[in-house]
């Protein structure tokens, strides 16, 4: 109903404009013109100064500032806690170093034969279990572990690769709880968590398998060929599952290397994939689907199977593939062979001192696929464009119903002005047309035109001529042309008193009550008939 | 007269404002109480589902978020994978507003005992708010029963399990060609003790020089359950208005059935998982969830780290002799955590992709659990059985279908206390056992087994159950 309403009025709109040349625009168009073009002009100034505000940017710019903002804390935070973690790698080691030399001394055995004795392992390993579930206890890790460069059972076929030690897994390291224990056991003797009365995980293994840990053997190698001191010999492993069942994670490593520079095992923290994602997830209210990588960069690529990623949304496009990065003006792009198109931000976070054994660079990198950056982008500006269309539609709706309703009322007053009786026309409670409309019944009456009521008393009179009789239609005659009632009685000869009675004949069928009256319906004839005369 | 059509006038103008109103309210994005990509959602979950079990439930969450939740702008963020312990603890924390709390997640496993205090507190959504009575008919009422507090759906069913016995069959054979002992006897609890008892004797016989080191036959994760079943088994009830009902004949009953084997040494005395002892060949049957499955693994290490490649056989739950054939149900629910309609409706939307039969049979069929839709339980799962790569979740799943078909299902009552109470009951009386064995084997240096026996548990039994 409503369409069909504002459809018949944009057509008679139309209609107004097409008779524009043959009559100028009408009223109602003219004022629609009027307030669309005020309409229009308003909304071009508020556009100008939204372009020169820059507000078509600000999305682009604020997506910009919200990932820088979101890298340098993610980074702060990272370089400050595995800063921590190293911390405490390195007191780990020396107290255990301290420790393991003393049982060393004790049990009169030294570190280079230990696997003479595997015998002496499960004990070794037991009176160690103290000082790491504290430890673990302090750091804000998810793991703490001990290797031994020894296994248990050398005899076994692939023992080379089988090491003793011991994992302690924190299960909730985000979690301050002294209510209840949170650690776990992952690797070593079943006597030794038995003694501590700490549950297996369903991974348990009896010793580690360092066969594919090449970073065990990195650290031992280095620590023997090296004088530097302990806090230049640690190493952060790349991300990686020291089983298939187990978490992703990268471990802090620190050599156990004796006074005598022997170095027999090594000793660290976890920090799980979780507990990453759990610490250094972006904040994601507004851009939902941004993630980091935190990943060792290798031949000036991104390594992402050695990384451990944060944030709660993983693209599908995302593959294990190295990451190519192209520096750009200004969101950095980041692209996988036979992967996705990433863009984001990086920087490099040092996890090791100037000087250390290990310079391998760690970079951080908030990414988002490039489609969702274009999407967030250009979603926030077609957001903005459509409300202006809104507006600029809902100018013309205005314009076009102010117009009308303004022009409606003075539109039926002067159609109603051509047809009708004037003087009986009703207020419009429009001072302007009012005035008029008073102004021409005045006019009206001046001229002495008769009104319709006059006019109509006036045809029925003409037509009550007619029922005259012969006799008093003679009479009737003389009168028009302006003779007396004696006149008339002397011209007819007629006494008066006949002349009285056709008189009160007709004035009966011509329904006038007295002669005055008579005479002015035959004015008003004659009036009538010179006007006939004027417009023929 | 024509200016009375003032007020037709106004009408329209007023049906104009409404219409343009309306455009504006639904180009501006105002939404619905749902969520999607233009309004979209990250649900927090925590799960107990680490190990062997992360791959299945990792995969599953990614290929929600890929597909199903894309759809409607969800994303699912798993923030703990940890045992369903730690997560009972946490919650209760949550519940209990404790310093150090962590924050309520959108979505939790958990029993309904810990979500009892959770609604007592306001923080779960009523699943059944979301879901219509045509979906819920489409899972097993009794799964679905489990999670119902104060008349509504708290506690969401996605897998159940119940308890199973798991036999390592190929130390069993061994035992069983040199002692006779047949696998059919651990039908019954009294079996059982009786395979652990001769066992024992076999085991501490094969060092002559060293008496008394013979080594464990069962163990029982929850001994709490085997008193519930049990009873329930034998016609009885175990608990009766929140209290613990000790002092009977039944209740003795399955007390021996424990406590002798135990001080003697054929049934192990340890308060961990039973999966820790199969896996160093230190028991050779143990009774369980059957969602425990993954844990025993196909291997067992000696102290020295050799292996030794082993197969299971799983048997249904056993009964005390005479009693009626009765498994507990078990596993937990998923909960919601009370929030805006747009993440309780995101919820429920990943809860109904996550136990839609072919999710379910995908989770079930790598992780030992039940499925609990009629379709996936009646249908998906005999195909299951026979296309399944992993013999060890085939024959659990074939002993899960007895138990379904032949027991009936034991539902644990659900109030305030039952986690203390169960809690208690399981620390003391393997404390209980733990004394009643030390001074056991001292007193068998100077007595027979079953006089040592009667003099070390002489009173221990009226102690347990004083006060209780």
């Amino acid at each position: 109903m409503g369409t069909s309403f504002l459809l018949r009025k944009l057509r008679q709109y139309k209609e107004g404009i097409d008779s524009v040349g043959n009559y100028g625009l009408p009223m109602r168009v003219r004022l629609f013109i009027f307030f669309l073009a005020f309409l229009l002009l308003i909304m071009a100034g508020v556009l100008a100064i939204l372009f020169a505000s820059g507000i078509f940017k600000s999305s682009y710019n604020e997506s910009y500032k919200f990932m820088e903002r979101e890298l340098t804390s993610i980074a702060d935070h990272i370089h400050q806690d595995f800063n921590t973690v190293t911390v405490h790698s390195l007191e780990l080691a020396r107290r255990l170093t301290l420790n393991l030399e003393r049982e060393f001394l004790e049990l009169k055995i030294s570190p280079d034969n230990l696997q003479e004795h595997p015998e002496l392992l499960e004990g070794i390993l037991g009176r160690q279990m103290s000082l790491l579930a504290s430890s673990l206890e302090q750091a804000r890790s998810s793991g703490v572990i001990l290797i031994l460069d020894a296994t248990v059972n050398p005899g076994l076929p692939g023992a080379e690769h089988s090491k003793a030690g011991l994992f302690i897994k924190n299960m909730e390291p985000n979690i301050v709880s002294a209510s209840f224990s949170n650690l776990r056991f992952l690797r070593g003797p079943t006597s030794v968590a038995r003694n501590h009365k700490m549950e297996l995980l369903p991974q348990w293994r009896m010793e580690f398998s360092v066969k594919d840990m090449e970073c065990f053997y990195l650290v031992l190698d280095t620590a023997k060929d090296s004088e530097l001191p302990l806090s230049r010999l640690y190493y952060w492993s790349h991300g990686m599952r020291m089983h298939e069942d187990c978490d992703t994670a990268m471990y802090c490593l620190v050599p156990l290397k004796d006074s005598r520079g022997q170095v027999f095992g090594v000793c660290g923290f976890e920090i799980s994939s979780m507990l990453f994602k759990l610490s250094y997830s972006p904040q994601y209210m507004a851009y939902h689907n941004i993630f980091g990588i935190f990943s060792p960069v290798i031949d000036g690529q991104m390594h992402v199977e050695g990384s451990l990623l944060s944030g709660s949304y993983r693209p599908v496009s995302f593959t294990s593939a190295p990451l190519t990065v192209a520096p750009q003006k200004d969101f950095t792009h980041f692209k996988q062979e036979a992967g996705g198109s990433f863009a984001g931000l990086d920087t490099t976070i040092s996890l090791y001192p100037n000087d250390s054994a290990y310079q391998e660079q760690w970079r951080l990198a908030l990414l988002i696929e490039q489609e969702e950056l274009a999407r967030i982008l250009t979603g926030q500006n077609k957001q903005l464009s459509f409300l202006l269309l809104l507006l600029v539609a809902v100018s013309v709706v205005v314009s076009a119903i102010v117009s009308w309703g303004y022009t409606r009322p003075v539109s039926k007053a002067l159609k109603a002005v051509k047809s009708r009786d004037i003087a009986e026309l009703p207020k419009t409670r429009i001072p302007e047309i009012d005035d008029l409309i008073s102004f021409l019944a005045e006019q009206d009456e001046a001229s002495g035109i008769p009104s319709a009521k006059e006019s109509t008393l006036l045809q029925q009179f003409i037509k009550n001529i007619e029922s005259l009789s012969a006799a008093e239609r003679a009479v009737f005659n003389l009168y028009l042309e302006g003779y007396t009632a004696q006149e008339i009685a002397n011209i007819l000869c007629l006494s008066i008193n006949t002349i009285k009675t056709h008189n009160k004949r007709i004035y009966m069928k011509l329904n006038v009550s007295s002669r005055k009256e008579l005479m002015l319906y035959i004015q008003m004839m004659e009036e009538a008939e010179q006007e006939a005369g004027k417009k023929q | 007269m024509y200016f009375t059509k003032n007020a037709k006038f106004s009408r329209r103008i007023k049906k104009i404002a409404l219409l343009l109103l309306m455009l504006t309210l639904i180009f501006s994005g105002c939404k619905d109480n749902g969520p999607s990509p233009a309004n979209p959602v990250t649900l927090t979950l925590w799960h107990n589902f680490g190990g062997q079990m992360l791959k299945t439930m990792d995969s599953l969450v990614d290929e929600f978020n890929k597909t199903v939740g894309r759809e409607n702008g969800i994303t699912l963020n798993v923030t703990s994978i940890t045992d369903s312990a730690t997560i009972k603890e946490k919650l209760a924390m949550i519940a209990a507003d404790d310093p150090g709390a962590p924050e309520m997640p959108d979505i939790a496993t958990c029993y309904p005992q810990t979500a009892i205090l959770l609604e007592s507190k306001g923080l779960l959504a009523r699943i059944d708010d979301y879901f219509t009575q045509k979906e819920l008919d489409a899972y097993l009422p009794g799964f679905l029963n489990e999670g119902y507090i104060s008349d509504h759906l708290y506690v969401f069913p996605f897998a159940k399990s119940t308890e199973v016995l798991f036999v390592n069959q190929t130390l069993f054979d061994e035992f069983s060609e040199a002692t006779g002992v047949e696998m059919e006897q651990l039908a019954t609890f009294e079996g059982v003790a009786d395979a652990a008892r001769k066992y024992y004797q076999w085991t501490d016989e094969k060092t002559p020089d060293i008496t008394g080191d013979g080594k464990s036959f069962y163990k029982a994760d929850s001994l709490f359950n085997i008193a519930q079943v049990g009873m329930a088994q034998l016609g009885d009830k175990f608990i009766e208005n929140k209290r613990l009902q000790l002092d009977n004949e039944n209740y003795r009953r399955i007390w021996s059935f424990f406590m002798e084997p135990a001080v003697k040494g054929g049934f192990a005395i340890y308060p961990g998982y039973s999966s820790d002892l199969s896996k160093t060949g230190e028991i050779v049957c143990s009774s369980g969830s059957t969602a425990g499955i993954l844990f025993y693994g196909d291997e067992i290490t000696y102290p020295d780290n050799t292996t030794r490649k082993v197969e299971y056989t799983i048997l249904p739950f056993p009964t005390f002799a005479g009693g009626e054939k009765i498994a507990i149900q078990r596993g937990s629910g998923m909960i919601v955590a009370k929030s805006t309609p747009v993440k309780e409706r995101a919820a429920a939307i990943f809860l109904k992709w996550f136990t839609a039969p072919e999710q379910n049979m995908r989770f079930v069929a790598s992780t030992g659990y039940l499925p609990v839709t009629h379709e996936a339980f009646e249908n998906s799962i005999t195909k299951e059985i026979a296309s399944n790569e992993n013999e060890n979740i085939r024959k659990l799943l074939k002993a899960a279908i007895t138990v379904h078909t032949e027991y009936d299902f034991y539902i644990p009552p659900v109030f305030d206390e039952f986690d203390s109470l169960s809690k208690s009951y399981e620390i003391d009386i393997i404390q209980a056992a733990e004394t009643a064995r030390n001074k056991y084997l001292q007193l068998l240096e100077s007595a027979g087994s079953d006089a040592a026996y009667a003099q070390a548990t002489a009173g221990v039994y009226e102690a347990f159950i004083a006060g209780r």
